[in-house]
């Protein structure tokens, strides 16, 4: 078997540290230019500098997007950028654009290339002309098969990168500008306004019309799409929280370690699929790999994104010797609730808040009921940094 | 007598001999079973028809099964001059199968600067440039280009190409009756869009007619595209017979003197 990648996204150095912490294989992150998220906090240069030094020190890799469609104006300094980012150590660079794939070409650059998903790749031809420009790696269009995954494997060779979880384009990823029209954002250049996630009104209907899709979900795929030859899973989302991406990559990571392990079972699948599905705020359904969605696959009426208040902090550090752990709040909690942890290094451990919680300066308090305030209290069991404290929901025994 | 550099879409055989008439003479027919947002034709009908300079677009993104299918429909396309297509798959296709026809790439969206157009131009005969420019990259792209491009010139451009039904999701969703194509307005910016659905999914277009009359002049361009899907024939035909002066309330000039941002402090400069 191929070695198997856990992709993890990150926004910023704290979410590429959570997901690297959490099991993720490799990182992809965007430069403050040329990337798909425009708006987005993204990476400064001393920034991509310290997360590949980051993420080579737990060998684990980065990959930068480079992957807007350039019009003239935006090619000022890429040149330049992509000598850095190969001096810097940066392990490949993701590409829509053929201008950059010449440029790496010409440059002769150490950095791997890999082909975007805003390509629209979806067939064997398609991916050997990528192959021969020197592409090692094409990230498939959200549209592909089952079928087509292996087929492309089996005709090319080419590694496959695929997503797995987030949120879906209702366009095939790169044939869309509805943002340009709607809003002057151009969609290609990262300013992507989602404006088919708008409401519209059908014209001589009474009807609203919308088609938004549900996110992807693949829990219950990934057995086959290690089979059929898929080299990286892929989660979407740079712009999302820590948390999201701490119970993401640690559910895929124990998922992905359980098919090679041969230990997956069914229970645990749903168990995890449960998981996902609380903290993400959106259905999620497998999309185009069982076949092509229908109306199931999305929404048609407007709804809210209302997140749930599941992350409840995240451990700042241990004691060992006292049993305290001292966390960074995230949402409301109290003596008596009960929670769980989760971390890298752990199973997810049920716990049961004690009476006695403190502040910062050791005052004993009522309730956590301050954003981002610190609270102190006693545990029974090792916890270290890093590691998260959410509602207590389900448990794997609920699903055997 | 309009330029003899225009290609149209037929979106109708029989509004061919109208247009040969004012002078067109280059004719695009959307291939059945390998395109979307078109009206489409089997190659049998494509070839019956009496005309020169016929070309033919496949402007689906293939998956596999479609390039195998397409090996063999395109091993016969006597009477073909060319090909526009969408799916670098066609062109390895027409290498692979040693086709004497033209190709002309039409990724829509993409073509946005010179570098990448002289990629492609360097292996085909022709490449769209983008609809989502302004004029002067427009310009840009024509000087530099090393071989004549296509240029969009009238008809509504192409917004969103999705795989996905979504009029008939709609449809089954609400128990509405079943229309291929639709109007969709956005209730937030009011813009307003047209969908149109076949079996391979969903493309939407402007709800203007794009109508860049300030191009025909420029230089270097293998043809002007004039796309006369979903608009009425007398209105393609005004076009055609007074291309330079007629620009009616259906129309505008898309993003020709209208750069588009990406970043949201670019807005409040």
């Amino acid at each position: 078997m191929e070695k198997l990648e856990l992709l993890a996204p990150s926004g910023d150095l704290e979410r590429l540290k959570i997901a690297c912490l959490y099991g993720a294989d490799a990182i992809y992150i965007g430069g403050q230019n040329y990337s798909l998220r425009a708006n987005a906090l993204n990476f400064s240069i001393n920034d991509i500098r310290e997360a590949v030094n980051f993420a080579h020190s737990l060998n684990k890799k980065v990959y930068v997007t480079v992957n807007i469609v350039f019009h003239d104006k935006d090619l000022d300094g890429v040149e330049e950028y992509l000598k850095v980012l190969d001096e810097i150590g940066v392990d490949a660079i993701i590409v829509s654009d053929v201008v950059i794939m010449e440029l790496w070409k010409k440059l002769n650059l150490k950095l791997e290339l890999h082909v975007s998903t805003q390509a629209s790749s979806l067939n064997y031809e398609t991916v050997r002309f990528y192959q021969e420009l020197g592409a090692t790696r094409v990230v498939l269009a959200r549209e592909a098969s089952k079928e087509d995954i292996k087929r492309i494997k089996d005709e090319t060779g080419i590694e496959i990168e695929c997503f797995v979880h987030g949120a879906m384009c209702t366009s095939i990823s790169g044939r869309c500008v509805l943002s340009n029209y709607a809003t002057n954002r151009d969609s290609n250049r990262g300013g992507c306004a989602q404006v088919c996630r708008f409401v519209f009104d059908a014209l001589n209907t009474n009807q609203i019309f919308s088609m938004t899709p549900k996110d992807l979900n693949m829990v219950s795929n990934i057995n086959e799409m290690i089979n059929i030859g898929v080299n990286s899973f892929k989660v979407e989302g740079r712009m999302r929280s820590v948390y999201y991406i701490a119970t993401v990559i640690d559910v895929y990571r124990r998922l992905i370690d359980k098919v090679v392990n041969n230990t997956l079972t069914d229970a645990y699948t749903k168990y995890s699929l449960s998981i996902l599905n609380r903290c993400a705020n959106r259905d999620s359904t497998d999309q185009f790999f069982n076949g092509l969605p229908g109306k199931n696959e999305q929404y048609f009426l407007g709804r809210d994104e209302v997140s749930n208040k599941d992350f409840l902090g995240i451990v700042q550090s241990y004691d060992e010797e006292t049993g305290f752990v001292t966390l960074e709040q995230r949402n409301y909690f109290k003596p008596g609730d009960v929670v769980e942890f989760f971390g890298p290094d752990m199973e997810a451990k049920t716990f049961k808040i004690p009476e006695f919680i403190y502040d910062e300066d050791g005052n004993l308090i009522e309730v956590a009921n301050h954003p981002k305030m610190i609270v102190k209290f006693k545990i029974d069991f090792k916890l270290s940094q890093f590691d998260m404290m959410r509602i207590k929901v389900f448990d794997i025994s609920d699903f055997l | 007598m309009i330029s003899n550099n225009i290609l149209i879409y037929v979106d109708d055989l029989k509004h061919i001999n109208d247009y040969r008439k004012v002078g067109v003479s280059a004719f695009l027919f959307a291939l059945d079973g390998y395109s979307v947002g078109y009206n489409t034709y089997s190659l049998e009908e494509i070839k019956k028809e009496e005309v020169s300079n016929k070309y033919i677009m496949i402007n689906r993104m293939l998956d596999c099964n479609d390039v195998d299918r397409l090996k063999e429909i395109l091993k016969d396309v006597k009477g073909i001059k060319g090909i526009v297509y969408e799916d670098i798959a066609v062109y390895r296709i027409a290498l692979e199968l040693k086709l004497d026809v033209e190709l002309i790439f039409f990724q829509n969206h993409f073509g946005t600067n010179v570098h990448s157009v002289n990629f492609w131009l360097n292996r085909v005969n022709s490449m769209f440039i983008s609809n989502e420019i302004t004029t002067d990259e427009i310009d840009l792209i024509t000087k530099e280009a090393i071989k004549p491009v296509c240029i969009n010139l009238y008809g509504y451009n192409q917004v969103m190409y999705s795989r996905r039904l979504l009029l008939s999701n709609w449809s089954e969703e609400f128990n509405i009756p079943y229309k291929s194509t639709n109007v969709l307005e956005d209730k937030a910016t009011h813009v307003k869009f047209r969908a149109i659905e076949n079996d391979y999914g969903t493309v939407m277009y402007s709800d203007k007619i794009f109508n860049g009359k300030d191009l025909i002049g420029l230089g270097n361009v293998k043809f002007f595209y004039v796309n006369s899907m979903m608009i009425e024939h007398n209105i393609v035909m005004d076009f055609l017979n007074d291309i330079v002066e007629h620009v009616s309330e259906l129309e505008d000039d898309g993003f020709l003197n209208r750069e588009t941002i990406y970043k949201l402090k670019e807005r409040n400069k």
